[in-house]
Parts: C-alpha cells; structure tokens; sequence
C-alpha cells in the first residue's frame, strides 16, 4: 500500500427517486393498487424488499438486473418529490465494537430472515449470491469470511470510495458476518496501491474490528470470486459454485457496508452504490441510486450524456451489454459507458497461442472455440471449460479478433 | 482450428480489441527481419535486394491469382504471404539474381511455390507444414548446388559491390577475420563455405590431403574465425549471413511479445548439449575415426569440443530458424508445456541433422520433422486450470 500515484476517489451522489421504481420480490406481493410508504415491505407476508420511496403498486413483471438476472419485480410508482436519500449516521468504533460483542453464532436462520426483510442482497461477479452462501452456511462450516474491496477497473473506483467514506462500516460488515457463521478469521482485501487517506481509515477500521487486511495488486481479474480465493486462500473454486463450498464466504465492499448498516442502524438497503463510467468526461462518477430504479433514469437524473453509448455491465472486457431499462438492485454495481460499437473483420485463428498465454486461469480458449464449433463436449473439458471465469481477456488479445468469449457462452449454455 | 475455413467478414462482438490485429502481427515479423535482411544487403549488394524484391513480387503476383481459387484461396491473407515470402528470400543466396543464366527463374519458381503450398495448407493459421520451409527443401532438392553460396562482397564494397565481380580468396588469408581482411581490388571474394566444409567432415566424406586428418586441423586451419560467423564475412543465404544480425532481429521479436522465448532458447540450448554429447569423427585417415565427444577421447579435449560445437552452431542457419522459423504459429504447439517439448525435440534434431547430414539444410529438416508432433503434443497436453 503505498502513498504515492494515489487513484483519486469520488463522493457519492444521491439520485432522486424517479416516478417509476421496479422492486425485486421473489415473494408473493401486495396487489396492485396498494399504497405503502417508504421502508414498508412489499410482500404479503413482509419478508421482503421494502420500498425504496412511498407509493402505490401498479403491477408485477419481469425485469432484468444490470448484469443480466431476470427477477420478478414490483412496479411501483412514487409520489411526486417522494424523500429519498439515506440515513447519513456516522458509525462509531465503540458501536461497532459493541455491536459484534453481540453477535454470537447459531443465529444464521434469523440473519438471513432480518436481511431479507431489509432487502440485503448481492449477486454479482465479485460477490456470489450473498443469501445463498449464508443458507450454505447453516450446514456446511465456514472458516473464513473475505470481503473484497478490489475495483474491477481503477477507472471506476466504486470500493474505494466506499472505504474513503464508509471504511468502518465495511470492516464491521464482515466481522459481523464473520461472528454469525462462526468463521475464525475476517479478511478485507484491497489494493496495495490505495491512497493513504484510505489506508490509514481501513487500519483503524480493521484494528476497531479485529479484521485482517490483505493487501494485493490490483490486476484485471482478480476481483473474480474463484480468483480472489485462490491468490487470497489458495483454494480452488470453480465458477459458479458458491465459496462456501471451499468454507469460505465472500462479499464485496458494498455488500459488506448494507450489512453492517443494517446492523448497526437498523438501516434497511433502500439505495445502492453504482459506477457509472462517463466516456465524455472520461471519469467515473459514484452515485447511490434507489433500489429498482431504471438505468436510463439514474444516468438522466445524474445528467450523464450516454445516448450514442454502448453500456456494458461490470467490466468492458467482460462484454455484458446493459439497456437503460436495466434495475438498479442486487445485481452489477458498475457500468461502462463506452463509444459506439466498431465492426471488427474476423479472420482465422493463427494459432499464435495469445489467449492461452494471457489466460488467468490457464485454460486453452482457442481449443474451446474449436469445441463450440464441432459442439464436442469431451474436447470442451479437456481444454477447460468448466475453469472458464469469462472475463474476455482471451477476446481482447485475439489477433483475429475471434469471438472466443461469446464461443464459450454458447458452449456452456449449450452444455448446460 | 479454423483450417481451410472460409474467411467470412462477420461483425465481432463490440469488445475493444487489443491493439495488434493480424496484419499487425505480420508487421511485426516484418520489422524484426529488417536488421538481416540489411545484413545481407550489405553483405551481398543490389543482387540481394534484386532476389529479395523477386521472390516478393512473384509470391504477391501469384498470391492475386489463387486468392480467386475456391475456399481456400479466400484464406490467403497478404501480410501472411508476403511475410513468407520475405522469410524465404532470406533462406535464399543472392547470386540467384544472374539475368544471363537461367538461374534467376528459381526466385519465381520459388514465389509460386510457396503460394500453391501456402494455398494447399488452407492459408493462414492453416496446416502444420510450414509452406516456406516445405519450398526451400523443395528448391534444395531441384536445385541443390545452385543454392550454395559461394560468394560475399569485400569490406571496401559493401552495398555497392557486384557479387559476381569476385577473384579467388588467398587460402592464407582464411584466418583472418573478414572485417580486418585486406582485400583484393575484385568486389567480392569466392570462398568455399565453412558449413559445406563442416558437413563435408562430420559426414565423414573428407579426404584427407596427407594420411591423417584430425578434427583440430579442421578446426585450425580450414575455418575462418568465428567472428566472420558472429559478425559477418562467410557466404550464405541472404538472412542468414550475421549471426548478430539474426539475434538482434530476433530479440525484437521477443520484445514486441510476438514469440515465445522458450523456442529459440530451449532449442539452442538443446542443440548445443546434442553436440557436444554426439559422436563425432576425432581423426580421418582410410576412413572416418568416430568418438563420443562426451568421453573425452584423448584425440577430442574440451577446448577442442567447444570450439567445434561453436562452428557448428554458427555456420548452421539454426539461429535464424529458432528465432524465425519455429516460432511460426502454425508449427509450435499452442501449449506451454506442448512448446518446450517441440523446442528440446527441434533442438536434437537439429543437431543430429547438422552433423550427419548437412549443416546448411539440417536444422529446417529438423523443423519440419519437430513441427510434425505439434498436433499431437497439443493433444496430449490438457488444460491445467488454476481454478
């Protein structure tokens, strides 16, 4: 961690709530016409997704998160001018201190029930399905909880701002989970080249919290779930699978704050961090966003010019692609605004071996090309498929600009 | 993978792409080839650029014309072909360019060539037969003794000197390097190659003048000194000609990313050990008298063994198809574990080749034979993920 080129952070900045909101609701939800105010769960039975803002139900449907999850949604529309915003309380080391004195094992059952209710979820490349790993967790032993507090791309500096306003929250937020599911040791990794500021403010926050900090190079893509394990642990995890298969549980910097705020203030997720890369200012610009709020009104209300933009969720490479009418929820919490698409003349492969060699998990891309074309499911393996993190750097380097990324989807889904 | 497919403009996925593309990669090799092919314009005048520019016009001219035949012709890509044909002329001497003779027809005999056989491998990425190294062994097949240079442009006339304006060289002055020679007023000196004189001796073939003939006597008094291999001063083909010439161009290519660095260091490494372990003829008297240089005969001390190895791995064109050849995409395995196999299997070949076959043309014999495994030494070789 040093102290010099220090990445600059960004504040975050509310988005007022627009007239139309779609709340993810796995459960049944209150009919249509409904008025509920703001925190009130929308589901029947009030186990889940409270309303970001007060307002009346007008429907359900489908909606698709950034990042691509379909989910069930409530439609709700606001009152005019509805408060949105969030409590801005800041925690204090002794709080937390006293807060996870407090907290003992064995309540797991009650924690995921209480973070339903507050509608605490994350389900992204860098922190898997969080309520499925703590259902994990009740039967199967968890040694580790390990929060990442890694950006994808240093452009869009979403973790790192969190630590600069919120480091003691993160911290507790994985104590916290680290004390409920038993785990022995709480990690927080970060870049080894985080400002000082943020450095010396994630140091107090770990010594207040008795978390580890593990500082490593920030290099695309590390923040991966099965990569982080396995550079931080040294446990292999294919993905797909939950970390808790390998006794770990994994989250990220905002999920971790939503936990511990929850805790400590009782603080239900009502708003989300999201970065929003901005190509015509060529910076990042940090937002909290309502839950369910569509991506096409949070660049509109944060007046960012994206018309003639491609967005692309978590990260370029990765090559998500995202409309505005995207949900701003549990899903990816980072969008890349980037120019129009260009038309790429595809040649053969050379068999130059780029994308074996760049590779971060050391599969064989090029065979697997090679596999979705004759759909041969043996050859897919033996070239390692199911190890595929799909993170598009084998596409990237391709000098014949192959389609090696979108092969490999089609062959999973294929498989699948 | 891909091969023979027919090359379709399909828009990609808008994924920003790396910055070198295909061409970009040919470029590349283009530039590295940039310090021997100057090397050999040094070293052998306008016949060289003559031979050059020749075999390029001919693989371009011919190149036009298969592209418009079937599938396969689509898949010819010009960066591709004109790379393999710059990479040929630098395989080739330059007194080919001989307008009275008939000599000359063999640049464009070879630029047709190598666009049928680069066609026949389904063209780029395509086959596992390199198409420059299948035309040069062809070329050494019709035209064997043709091929061999003889000839090298004194100091005094580099670049501007006519190779065939040549006197013979004084026999004494062999021992003294080429760039401190002094030369006769003729542009260029006619020498016997030290490769074709090598090849002569560990093939066992030399007649000795007196009854005896031991490897140090070879080595004293036959070859030049080896700065006229490192730097420059013996006959050969075009590229071929500098040894520094040949790294420097090839370390650019390490340094752009181009390559992978096991290849040509696993290979000469290899080819190196192969020859000083390898029996080889300590003395010629009736017939060739074979030790194992790795016994240390008393007729083969270290000192002596070194020196020779030295000449062989010098006069060979192994270098130059280490840094250029064998790191062609379509001959190397695409695994890691795939390539140092391929490279220590190229490198003993190469050796084995060189002392029992021909120095000259050993190592692209060695190639062609190593490049046959590749397909299967990436089957073998599954994917070892991390995760």
């Amino acid at each position: 961690m040093s102290d010099s080129a220090e990445p600059s952070t960004c504040v975050l900045q509310h988005v007022p709530v627009a007239r139309q909101l779609w709340v993810p609701c796995a459960a049944e939800s209150k009919a249509a016409g409904s008025h509920v105010i703001r925190g009130e769960p929308l589901a029947v039975d009030g186990t889940q997704a409270p309303a970001p803002a007060a307002g009346q139900i007008t429907g359900i449907s489908d909606q698709a998160l950034i990042g691509g999850q379909i989910v069930r949604a409530v439609e709700l529309e606001t009152e005019p001018n509805a408060p949105g915003g969030t409590d801005d309380r800041a925690t204090q080391p002794e709080l937390a201190r006293t807060l996870l004195k407090t907290l003992a094992s064995g309540q797991l059952e009650e924690v995921i029930r209480q973070l339903l209710a507050a509608g605490i979820h994350a389900d992204r490349w860098s922190s898997p399905d969080l309520l499925g790993q703590l259902r994990e967790a009740i039967d199967k032993r968890v040694d580790v909880v390990l929060c990442s507090a890694i950006d994808l791309d240093p452009a869009l500096p979403l973790s790192q701002t969190l630590l600069s306003e919120r480091a003691l929250d993160v911290a507790t937020g994985t104590a916290a989970l680290a004390r409920i599911s038993g785990a022995k040791r709480a990690i927080l990794a970060l870049p080894e080249d985080s400002p000082s500021q943020i450095v010396t403010a994630v140091r107090a926050a770990a010594s207040a919290t008795s978390v580890t900090l593990y500082p490593l190079l920030n290099e695309y893509p590390i923040a991966n779930a099965s990569l982080l394990i396995k550079r931080v642990l040294g446990r292999r995890l294919l993905p797909g699978k939950l970390p808790t298969e390998v006794n770990v549980l994994l989250l990220d910097a905002p999920a971790a704050m939503a936990v511990a705020r929850f805790f400590l203030h009782n603080e239900p997720m009502l708003h989300v961090p999201i970065g929003i890369y901005d190509p015509a200012r060529a910076r990042g610009h940090m937002l909290l966003a309502p839950v369910g709020m569509r991506l096409g009104d949070v660049l509109r209300a944060a007046e960012l010019e994206t018309e003639h933009c491609q967005m692309r969720a978590g990260h370029v490479l990765r090559d998500i692609s995202v409309g505005p009418d995207a949900i701003v929820a549990s899903g990816e919490l980072k969008v890349f605004a980037t120019g129009a698409r260009d038309a790429h003349h595809v040649s053969a492969c050379l068999r130059c071996g780029w994308c074996i060699e760049a590779c971060p998990v050391r599969i064989h891309p090029a065979g697997l090309l090679e596999a979705a074309q004759q759909q041969d499911r043996e050859m897919a393996r033996h070239y390692g498929l199911p190890a595929c993190i799909e993170c598009g750097i084998c596409s990237y380097v391709c000098p014949s600009r192959l389609p090696l990324l979108e092969s490999i989807r089609l062959l999973r889904a294929q498989i699948a | 993978m891909s091969e023979a497919a027919p090359a379709r403009p399909v828009l990609a996925s808008p994924v920003p792409r790396g910055e070198i593309g295909v061409s970009g990669f040919y470029l590349t090799h283009f530039l590295a080839a940039v310090f021997p092919l100057t090397a050999g314009l040094l070293l052998y005048g306008w016949r060289a650029a003559a031979v050059v520019a020749g075999v390029i016009a001919s693989a371009a001219i011919w190149a036009a014309i298969w592209r418009r035949i079937g599938p396969r012709g689509r898949m010819i890509h010009y960066p591709h072909a004109l790379w393999f044909a710059l990479l040929l002329a630098l395989m080739l001497p330059a007194h080919l360019a001989q307008p009275p003779g008939n000599v000359w027809a063999i640049i464009a005999v070879a630029g047709l060539l190598l666009v049928i056989l680069l066609w026949i491998s389904g063209g780029l990425g395509g086959g596992h037969l390199h198409p420059v190294l299948a035309t040069y062994l062809l070329l050494v097949i019709c035209f064997g003794e043709l091929l061999a240079p003889h000839r090298i442009l004194n100091r005094s006339h580099l670049l501007t000197g006519d190779l065939f304006r040549t006197s013979l060289a004084d026999a004494r002055a062999i021992n003294v390097p080429w760039i401190a020679r002094r030369h006769s007023a003729s542009d260029a000196d006619d020498i016997e190659p030290a490769a074709e004189r090598l090849t002569r001796y560990t093939s066992g073939h030399e007649i000795p003048q007196r009854k005896w003939l031991p490897l140090q006597a070879v080595l004293r008094d036959s070859l030049p000194p080896l700065e006229d291999f490192i730097v420059a001063g013996q006959p050969g083909a075009i590229g071929v000609s500098s040894v520094v010439a040949v790294i420097i161009g090839g370390l650019f290519l390490l340094y752009r990313g181009i390559i992978d660095y096991r290849i040509p260091l696993l290979s000469c490494i290899f080819a190196y050990l192969a020859l000083l372990i390898l029996p080889i003829p300590a003395v010629i008297t009736e017939g060739p008298q074979w030790r194992w240089a790795a016994f240390r005969s008393s007729a083969i001390g270290w000192s002596v063994d070194v020196t020779f190895v030295n000449y062989e791995i010098m006069a060979s064109p192994l270098i130059f198809t280490a840094f250029f050849l064998a790191t062609a995409p379509t001959l190397r395995p695409m695994t890691r574990r795939g390539r140092t196999i391929y490279a220590i299997v190229f490198g003993i070949l190469s050796a084995v080749l060189q002392l029992y076959v021909s120095v000259p043309v050993g190592p692209y014999v060695a190639l062609l034979i190593a490049s046959l495994l590749s397909p299967e030494l990436d089957r073998w070789f599954k994917a070892r993920p991390l995760i």
